[in-house]
């Protein structure tokens, strides 16, 4: 029973090697000439300033979860368009549906404030 | 594949229907409502729990049978309609305590509704779930729900403490309730109850480890879930911290949700018969939950905890009826099981209501500023609010096990299938026994810290004065209580009968 699980196995090996053989390969083969500026943390090429540890304001994870509830909804429109002449009326009406609850919680968002900034 | 909705379907989803309106409405209404006045809101709410109540109601009598929908995703059986009939009793309950609640401490607000709403629609997914895909989409939106609910008073820390204990572990047990539905996927190649269990009478997936280990899984995340030892550790934290209206609903309607899916995935799909390993972990789960439970509450100062202590002990206790339910099941003609399993349903229906009732003391003997939640802060209330002394008293009689309220009969029932099923051929009667013997010891060291409570109500010099306060829908709905759990201590024939006609096919 357990050789049914020898793919996993290989899987795994696979895996290991792969990445492992890069991570070897490439100390072994790469160039290194190591200056001051290559040693800093990168970031978009400027010069770094302050610490990374710095505070962000709460308003952008409330931001960013509107964005992700609202733009993984938009996933489930793609499935419903390919087949959405076999579906026909009720297919349209379903979508309807879905789309006006999602509609009634984006004006509840609204009025409740939570996209303005201030 | 047709898409075409049914009439039939539409009137077996009512409920949900009702409950996923009446949660966006709410919704609606707080941000365009005009804003002081928010005790509308706490009607609207009780009207729309009533009638999605009504609407289940109207299913349980209409069809009689079991009903399949979705293509055998959804199941409309009597269990589900017992557990859906139980989920919007207490629904409606919760959401009486919370309208004096939430007004006295002056955080009342639509979502509040909404959320207790989606939950309630969650566990009645739960309670018709048809495989495990459902089962799980059930349990998440149940879940996120009352985490959000735990954190509802965000200005006390107490709250964001529960909410954010509960989410953190709650969310690690879904994964591992998740990580074991794949292995049984994997295994079995189904994750449909019905073809599942006609997989496990076979016999031979129990002798497939990954299968097993997928059960054994599974079990952990639904034993976190109804706060069976040891994934218990969130449970004193969650009640405590969680707003005491909110406290109620967690303890009576997430517990019951939580046996739904233990009940409908355990002894209904998997079985019983020969070689069916999740048997075994469920008694030592009950026997240790139940004792646990019991000797932690005995050291408790704080009455939240001490009732969410007390909660896991009851939990332990419905465990062993699931246990005894497997014990003998596919032995004899079943008839202990299905005994053992209405006796599930009882306990958890009338445990329910008692806890809902407790809680409702609780908040009845709360005050805006300080909730007066320690033992000491009871000394001698019994005294100066006679009403809810006495009300809290039979409430503890019933948690107890005491007659003639309905927590004796609930004990009665679970004891009897044990005892019975000690005496069918090929059972495991020693193992009954001990559990037997676990249930009336525990309802004894129980019983130290109920009537430590009535003692610190009743002979104890009071440390203050209880100053009176207006809280009408509160005393309304413990005052149903009160009636519903003596009925149900006198007349528990009914609602058995109920519980036992979900499991009639059951052998």
């Amino acid at each position: 029973m357990l050789s049914s699980y020898l793919p996993v196995l290989l899987m795994i090996v696979a895996g290991i090697a792969v990445a492992g053989g890069m991570l070897a390969l490439k100390s072994l083969l790469g160039p290194r000439n190591a200056t001051p500026e290559k040693q800093k943390p990168f970031e978009c090429g400027r010069e770094s300033t302050g610490s990374a540890h710095a505070r962000f304001s709460i308003k952008f994870y409330l931001v960013a979860l509107l964005f992700i509830a609202f733009d993984i909804e938009i996933v489930f429109l793609y499935p419903w368009a390919v087949v959405a002449k076999g579906l026909g009326v009720v297919g349209l009406v379903q979508m309807g549906v879905f789309l006006g609850v999602l509609v009634l919680g984006f004006i509840y968002v609204w009025k409740k404030g939570a996209l303005e900034w201030d | 594949m047709n898409p075409v909705v049914q009439m039939s379907t539409t009137f077996a989803l009512l409920p949900l229907v009702i409950l996923a309106a009446s949660g966006v409405a709410l919704l609606l209404l707080e941000v365009f409502g005009s804003g002081e006045r928010r005790e509308y809101l706490g009607y609207l709410a009780i009207a729309g729990a009533v009638s999605a109540g009504l609407a289940m109601v109207g299913i349980t009598v209409s069809a009689g049978g079991g009903a399949t929908f979705f293509d055998g995703a959804m199941v409309v059986d009597r269990f589900a309609s017992f557990v859906g009939v139980g989920v919007l009793a207490f629904l409606v309950f919760a959401v009486l305590l919370s309208v004096d609640y939430l007004r006295e401490h002056q955080i009342a607000r639509g979502e509040y509704y909404a959320l207790l709403f989606f939950a309630a629609a969650g566990m009645l997914v739960v309670a018709s779930a048809g495989d495990f895909i459902v089962l799980f989409l059930g349990i998440e939106l149940l879940s996120l729900s009352i985490y959000v609910l735990a954190g509802y008073w965000r200005s006390t820390d107490l709250s964001v403490e529960a909410s954010i204990k509960y989410f953190l572990l709650g969310s690690f047990a879904s994964a591992i309730l998740l990580f074991g539905i794949v292995l049984i996927w994997g295994e079995a190649g189904t994750l449909s109850f019905a073809a599942l269990k006609s997989a496990a009478a076979g016999g031979a997936v129990w002798q497939n480890t990954a299968f097993v280990v997928g059960v054994f899984l599974v079990l952990g995340g639904i034993a976190f879930k109804v706060a069976a030892v040891p994934f218990h550790m969130w449970t004193p934290d969650a009640y405590q911290g969680a707003p005491t209206s909110v406290t109620a609903f967690m303890g009576a309607a997430v517990k019951l949700a939580g046996f739904a899916a233990l009940v409908r995935v355990f002894p209904m799909s998997f079985g019983g018969g020969a070689g069916a390993m999740w048997v075994e972990p469920v008694v030592v789960l009950a026997l240790i939950t139940m004792t646990v439970g019991n000797l932690a509450a005995l050291t408790q100062s704080n009455v939240k905890r001490l009732f969410a202590y007390s909660s896991i002990a009851h939990a332990g206790y419905v465990l062993a009826g699931v246990a005894v339910a497997g014990l003998v099941l596919g032995k004899g003609d079943g008839a202990a099981s299905r005994d053992a399993l209405a006796g599930v349903l009882f306990y958890l229906a009338t445990y329910g209501l008692t806890f809902l009732g407790a809680i409702g003391v609780v908040i009845l003997l709360g005050r805006r500023g300080d909730e007066n939640l320690t033992l000491d802060a009871w000394s001698g209330f019994g005294w100066q609010a006679p009403a809810a002394g006495i009300a809290i008293t039979v409430f503890l009689m019933s948690l107890g096990g005491i007659p003639p309220t309905a927590g004796f009969f609930a004990k009665f029932y679970l004891l009897r299938a044990t005892i019975e099923g000690a005496g069918v051929q090929g059972a495991a009667s020693g193992t009954l026994y001990t559990l037997a013997i676990f249930i009336a010891l525990n309802s004894l060291i129980a019983l130290g810290y109920y009537l430590k409570l009535i003692i610190f109500l009743y002979m104890r010099r009071p440390e203050k004065e209880l100053t009176p306060t207006r809280l009408p829908v509160v005393s309304i709905a413990v005052v149903l209580l009160v009636f519903l759990v003596l009925a149900l201590g006198v007349l528990p024939g009914r609602l058995y009968d109920f519980g036992y006609s979900a499991f009639a096919a059951l052998r």
